[in-house]
C-alpha cells in the first residue's frame, strides 16, 4: 500500500497502490496515522490512477494529523485523472500540491 | 524563452461570473482571454510556458491541454491561494541559460512588440499601476511580488498606453469596445468582417428585419428573431438566440445564452440567467428562463429522469405501504418521543444568492443528525420508506448529497458551499453507502465528490451499493 524513505529532513510516503477507495482507505489511515506526525511529509501519488471519496477523505485524515502535530504535508507527482478530481472538488485550495518531488522540496525551503 | 502567466482566476469584484469562468477564461470575442493572451506571446517566438493557477484550474488544464495544438510546451503549477500565487514562482526550475523570461498576468494584455527588460505599467487616471507583465531576470523573480506593493526599485519601468484589461465588468466592456473599434488591432478573430465594423462568424441567422449598427461582432451558431436591434458595441458570442424586439446596444452576450423578447439590453454582461450591470456593477441571477435563460441547460433530460425517479418511487412507496403504516404503528406504540421528523432542507440545485433559495420540509421517522449511525435495515425503515414519499412529490431525489437548511448551508466554508449548492438532495448518501465517518474530513469528501461525480451511472452503483447493505444487512 505504501513506501517510505527519508530525504535530508523530509520523510517521504509513496502510495504504491493504483487505487485509493473504500476497500483500502482505512488500511492507508491507519497505516499512516503515525507517519504524518512528522515535521515534513511528501506524499508520492505517482502511481495512484484513481481515488473516490473515501480516499478524499483518507487522504484529508493524513492533512489533519499532520497539521495537528504542527508538521507540513504536501503532495507531488499527482497523475492526470487524479489530479482532475482534486481540482474538481477544490482539494487544491487544501493541500500543496506539487508537479515534481525537486518543486515540493524546494517548497519547504521558500 | 519561456513565459510565466500568473492567472488566479478570482477577481475581487467578479464573483458572479467567477463561480463558472475563471477570470482569465471569460470569453473575449470568440476565445476565452487567455487564449488571446497566449496566441499573442506565441508571435513573440516563446514556445514554453508555465501557468500558475489558483481558482477552478482544471477549466483551464483541460482547455489547454500540453500545448500540443499550439505547436508549444506547457506547464501547470498551483498555488493554494490568489493571495500568495506568487510564491509559487519560487519553484519554478529555470535552466541555467534561460536568463529572463516574460512575466504575464492573465486578466491584462498589453501591446508589446520587442524583448526589453523591465516591468509593463498602465496608466489609471494619475496613478501608475503594475499590469503583472514583464520581462524579468530569472534571479528577480522573487521580487516581483513587491511590485503590487508599489515598491519598483529593483526593475525599469516601462508604460504601456494599449492594452486590454478584463479585471473588473467595465473593463471587460471597455476592452471589448476598443478591439471592435480597432484601438487594439493584434488579436486573431475566428470571424469575418464583412463590412466595416460588422463581424459575422460562421452559421448565423440574422433576419433582414434586424437593425444591425457597427461595430459587432456575432460568434457562430447565434440565431435572432424577428426585428432585433443591434446599436452598436455588441458582442454575441457562439450559440446564443435573441428573440424577437430585443434591443442590444454596448453590451457582451456569452455563449449559450438565451435572450428574451423585447428586452432592452445597455451596458450589460449576459452570461446565461445571469445578468450584470456594468454602470452600477451588479449582478443578478434571473429566475425566470423566458427572460434570460442558459441553452446548455438538458431540461428534456432532467425531466424525464424526474418523471422517472417520482414515478418509480410512487409504485415503491404503493409496494413498501403496508411496510410504512407497520412501521407507524410500531413507533407509536414503543417508541417514546416523536415518531414524525419535519425537517427543513433548502432545494437543490440552489442559485447562488441566499435570497432566492427555497426552503422545504422533509419527512422522516429519525433525526437528521443520527442517520448515519443507523444500521442499514433501520435505515430502510427509518430513512428509505418515508424518503419514498418525499421523492414521489419530487422533493428529493434517490441518491443524493444530505439535505441541509439555510443555517446549515450558509456555515459551510465557501469551496464546500459552493459544490453543495449545485448538487441535489437524497436519501441514500455517499457518506452512508461508504460508512464515511461524520468527521468534517469524510463529509466534505463524500459530499464534494458526490457534486462532481454524480450522474445516472453513478448514482446506479451507490443505489446498488445500498441495496446490497440492506439485504445483507451489514455497510
Amino acid at each position: 500500500m505504501i513506501t517510505t524513505q527519508t530525504d535530508n529532513d523530509t520523510f517521504i510516503i509513496t502510495i504504491t497502490s493504483d487505487v485509493l477507495d473504500a476497500s483500502n482507505s482505512n488500511e492507508f489511515k491507519e497505516q499512516t496515522a503515525e507517519l504524518v506526525k512528522q515535521p515534513k511529509v511528501l506524499i508520492d501519488m505517482s502511481a495512484l490512477k484513481f481515488i473516490d471519496s473515501s480516499g478524499l477523505g483518507a487522504i484529508l485524515s493524513c492533512l489533519r494529523g499532520c497539521n495537528e502535530s504542527k508538521g507540513k504535508l504536501k503532495l507531488f507527482a499527482i497523475s492526470k485523472t487524479v489530479r482532475t478530481l482534486f481540482e474538481l472538488v477544490r482539494m487544491h485550495k487544501v493541500f500543496d500540491i506539487y508537479n515534481t518531488k525537486e518543486e515540493a522540496m524546494a517548497s519547504f525551503d521558500g | 524563452m519561456r513565459a510565466v502567466i500568473i492567472a488566479p482566476g478570482q477577481s475581487a469584484n467578479m464573483s458572479l461570473i467567477n463561480e463558472y469562468y475563471p477570470t482569465s477564461m471569460i470569453p473575449f470575442l470568440g476565445k476565452p482571454f487567455l487564449q488571446h493572451i497566449v496566441e499573442c506571446i506565441i508571435s513573440l517566438g516563446i514556445k514554453k510556458f508555465d501557468f500558475v493557477l489558483s481558482h477552478l484550474p482544471q477549466k483551464i488544464e483541460d482547455f489547454f491541454g500540453n500545448g500540443e495544438r499550439w505547436g508549444c510546451e506547457f506547464t501547470f503549477h498551483l498555488a493554494k491561494s490568489v493571495d500568495n500565487i506568487y510564491q509559487t514562482l519560487n519553484i519554478i526550475n529555470f535552466a541555467a541559460e534561460e536568463k529572463s523570461v516574460l512575466l504575464a498576468h492573465g486578466m491584462y494584455l498589453p501591446r508589446i512588440e520587442k524583448h526589453e527588460e523591465g516591468v509593463y505599467f498602465i496608466k489609471n487616471g494619475d496613478t501608475k499601476k503594475w499590469c503583472g507583465w514583464g520581462w524579468i531576470a530569472t534571479d528577480k523573480l522573487e521580487t516581483v511580488a513587491q511590485l503590487n506593493n508599489d515598491d519598483h526599485s529593483q526593475h525599469t519601468m516601462c508604460e504601456v498606453s494599449e492594452y486590454l484589461a478584463i479585471d473588473s465588468y467595465a473593463n471587460l466592456l471597455s476592452s471589448v469596445q476598443k478591439v471592435l473599434n480597432k484601438d487594439f488591432d493584434s488579436l486573431l478573430l475566428n470571424a469575418n468582417e464583412i463590412e466595416p465594423g460588422v463581424w459575422l462568424s460562421r452559421n448565423v441567422l440574422l433576419p433582414s428585419s434586424a437593425t444591425v449598427k457597427p461595430p459587432v461582432y456575432i460568434g457562430e451558431n447565434c440565431r435572432f428573431d424577428q426585428n432585433v436591434k443591434i446599436n452598436g458595441n455588441v458582442v454575441v458570442e457562439e450559440g446564443c438566440i435573441i428573440e424577437q424586439k430585443s434591443t442590444l446596444e454596448n453590451a457582451v452576450i456569452f455563449p449559450k445564452s438565451y435572450v428574451g423578447e423585447a428586452l432592452d439590453l445597455k451596458n450589460v454582461i449576459v452570461d446565461k440567467n445571469r445578468l450584470i450591470n456594468t454602470e452600477f456593477g451588479a449582478e443578478i441571477e434571473v429566475v425566470d428562463d423566458f427572460i434570460l435563460g442558459n441553452l446548455n441547460d438538458k431540461a428534456l433530460k432532467k425531466t424525464l429522469q424526474n418523471a422517472f425517479s417520482r414515478t418509480l418511487a410512487m409504485v415503491l412507496f404503493m409496494v413498501f405501504l403496508p411496510i410504512f403504516i407497520l412501521s407507524v404503528i410500531c413507533l407509536k406504540l414503543f417508541r417514546r418521543g416523536a415518531t414524525f421528523f419535519h425537517n427543513d432542507y433548502v432545494v437543490l440545485p440552489a442559485k447562488r444568492d441566499v435570497n432566492l433559495w427555497q426552503s422545504k420540509k422533509f419527512l422522516s421517522f429519525c433525526e437528521k443528525e443520527r442517520v448515519n449511525n443507523l444500521s442499514p435495515l433501520r435505515h430502510f425503515f427509518l430513512v428509505f420508506v418515508p424518503g419514498l414519499w418525499n421523492v414521489a412529490c419530487g422533493k428529493m431525489h434517490f441518491v443524493g448529497v444530505p439535505p441541509r437548511n439555510k443555517e446549515e448551508i450558509e456555515n459551510l466554508p465557501q469551496d464546500w458551499r459552493s459544490l453543495y449548492i449545485g448538487s441535489k438532495t437524497g436519501i441514500i448518501t455517499e457518506q452512508y453507502v461508504k460508512s464515511l465517518a461524520n468527521t468534517h474530513e469524510d463529509l466534505y469528501a463524500s459530499e464534494s465528490f458526490y457534486a462532481v461525480s454524480s450522474g445516472f451511472q453513478h448514482d446506479l452503483r451507490i443505489a446498488v451499493s445500498y441495496l446490497k447493505c440492506v439485504i445483507f444487512g451489514k455497510k
